[in-house]
């Protein structure tokens, strides 16, 4: 017998924070038969707004895209604004460039074990990755205000110099992660309860991810190298020694994504910490006026933000505020896979898988 | 070596191709009735099929509306832009057939600007409810 469940805008996933939608789920003796996935219940047409507010206030705007990865947004915008003005940016913002979205990385990350573990039932692990995350949060609300680090990148530049102190506070907050990610690691491989639930579930083949438009850890995680801080490097990657992770178990599966992420914490954590000893003195940004009108033509942008390949299109008439702005968002294509990965797999076993994409539902909206 | 290539294809297809003016690729401009066709081409070619298929939007333009394709070569990061542009009466072919993710990015784009595309699903509202 065919039992519909319906799941209201939210309920799905109370502990997501990363926005409300509408998941309906058909199943045959415990087995999921039809998805039906609704999304744009959190749409704020930022878009539209960008077209009515000049390049300064679109790029504070723009972080709201993904609020979970906000530094990436700014990122991106400020970069295709850069192109298309040919906006200098100095060598130091640079590299406090790549610490801040690497940090947003970490942060991001930890949000996802956060969540996911809450799923699972292990509330320790979902504790101990929130508080940790915390470290993040004051870091950035040390750094720019804000503790999700919005507006944190400018256009031509980083928000304010990098003091010594804080690079201090950082290298600390590192040290902590490093220790704590040893033992959720060995959590994740040594207990059979956590293991089993996850290990050979939502399955993602390589073909499925160049079928599906699927990218960054997702992709990465199913054995598919597509990263494009080191295939298109910005920012100061291009200066900076590629960070292999290593991952031995790269099968496309749940359990595959989690340890993926995990490695790729460590991944940023060296990436970090390189940057810290690479950093040059000097200026942090050449900012640009309110009234800053770049030439007529149009750039767009990718950037590797932590849930995939994250883009901005900006068109310019030569006036002071876009023609035309567009983001490609990773969570987009992901929210689509969802429906085609629940499929065939057990009713238990959808919120962890759904959470294992690590999408984010504000991305979606837009 | 894949510019070539697309230059081959564009002038087979009689679109009008030129250089990005800021960043490093191409902008093709085609007629809706090669749209679809092309982007089959591109893929069934074995040096052009790392092009995959990143944005697709549209903006307003003055016969209705200006429909684009973003697309990447994974390789070097090359941006390739396929423009075309329609009246809001036309409808152009659906892309789900060289890339099955287009479907959304239709659906998005049939809403923001109320361009057909065959396959869309018109009673369906991703963004824009009708119940909100």
């Amino acid at each position: 017998m065919n039992t519909a469940i319906f799941h209201t805008p939210g309920l799905l996933s109370g502990s997501r924070h990363g926005g409300p939608f509408s998941l309906e789920m058909k199943e045959d003796g415990g087995v999921i038969t039809g998805v039906a996935l609704e999304t744009g219940y959190t749409h704020r047409g930022i878009e539209r707004c960008l077209q009515e507010l000049n390049y300064y206030q679109g790029l504070l705007f723009c972080d709201r895209v993904d609020f979970l990865s906000a530094p990436a947004c700014n990122a991106a915008f400020a970069l295709a604004v850069e192109a298309l003005g040919g906006v200098e940016v100095p060598d130091r913002a640079q590299y406090v460039r790549v610490i801040l979205l690497e940090l947003s990385r970490i942060s991001s990350h930890l949000f996802f074990l956060f969540q996911l573990t809450k799923d699972l039932g292990a509330a320790n692990i979902s504790c101990f990755a929130v508080r940790e995350r915390e470290l993040y949060n004051d870091l950035f609300e040390l750094y720019c205000g804000s503790r999700l680090g919005f507006g944190a990148i400018r256009i031509g530049g980083v928000v304010e110099n990098a003091t010594d102190g804080f690079l201090y506070r950082i290298e600390n907050a590192l040290l902590s992660t490093e220790t704590f990610l040893a033992e959720i690691k060995d959590s994740f491989t040594h207990n059979p309860i956590l293991r089993n639930r996850l290990e050979g579930i939502g399955l993602i083949t390589k073909e499925s991810v160049v079928k599906h438009g699927i990218t960054g850890p997702n992709a990465r995680a199913s054995g598919v190298d597509l990263d494009l801080r080191w295939s298109s490097p910005y920012a100061a990657y291009s200066r900076m020694r590629h960070e292999l992770v290593q991952l031995e178990y790269a099968t496309g599966d749940a359990y595959a994504r989690v340890l993926y992420r995990l490695e790729e914490i460590r991944a940023s954590i060296l990436l970090v910490k390189r940057a810290l000893e690479k950093i040059p003195s000097g200026n942090h940004c050449n900012p640009v006026s309110m009234d800053f009108a770049p030439p007529q033509g149009d750039a767009c942008v990718f950037v590797e933000s932590p849930r995939g390949q994250f883009g901005v299109y900006i068109e310019s008439d030569g006036s002071s505020r876009p023609l035309r702005a567009k983001f490609a968002t990773p969570s987009f294509l992901h929210m689509r896979y969802a429906a085609t990965l629940l499929l065939e797999e057990r009713v238990e076993d959808a919120f962890i898988l759904f959470d294992s994409l690590d999408v984010s539902v504000s991305e979606v909206d837009r | 070596m894949p510019q070539a290539k697309l230059h081959a294809l564009a002038a087979e297809f009689k679109g009008k191709i030129e250089p990005l003016q800021f960043q490093k690729g191409l902008r093709v401009l085609l007629h809706r009735d090669q749209w679809r066709d092309f982007f089959v081409a591109l893929h069934a070619e074995e040096s052009l099929r790392a092009y995959q298929l990143r944005m697709l939007t549209a903006k307003k333009s003055n016969v209705g509306a200006v429909v684009f394709a973003e697309l990447c070569f994974a390789p070097s990061g090359d941006r390739f832009v396929v423009l075309c542009e329609l009246s809001l009466a036309d409808t152009l072919p659906s892309l789900t057939d060289v890339w099955s993710y287009a479907d959304w990015m239709e659906q998005e784009i049939f809403e923001m600007y109320g361009i057909r595309v065959a396959g869309v699903n018109k009673e369906k509202r991703m963004f824009l409810k009708f119940k909100i």
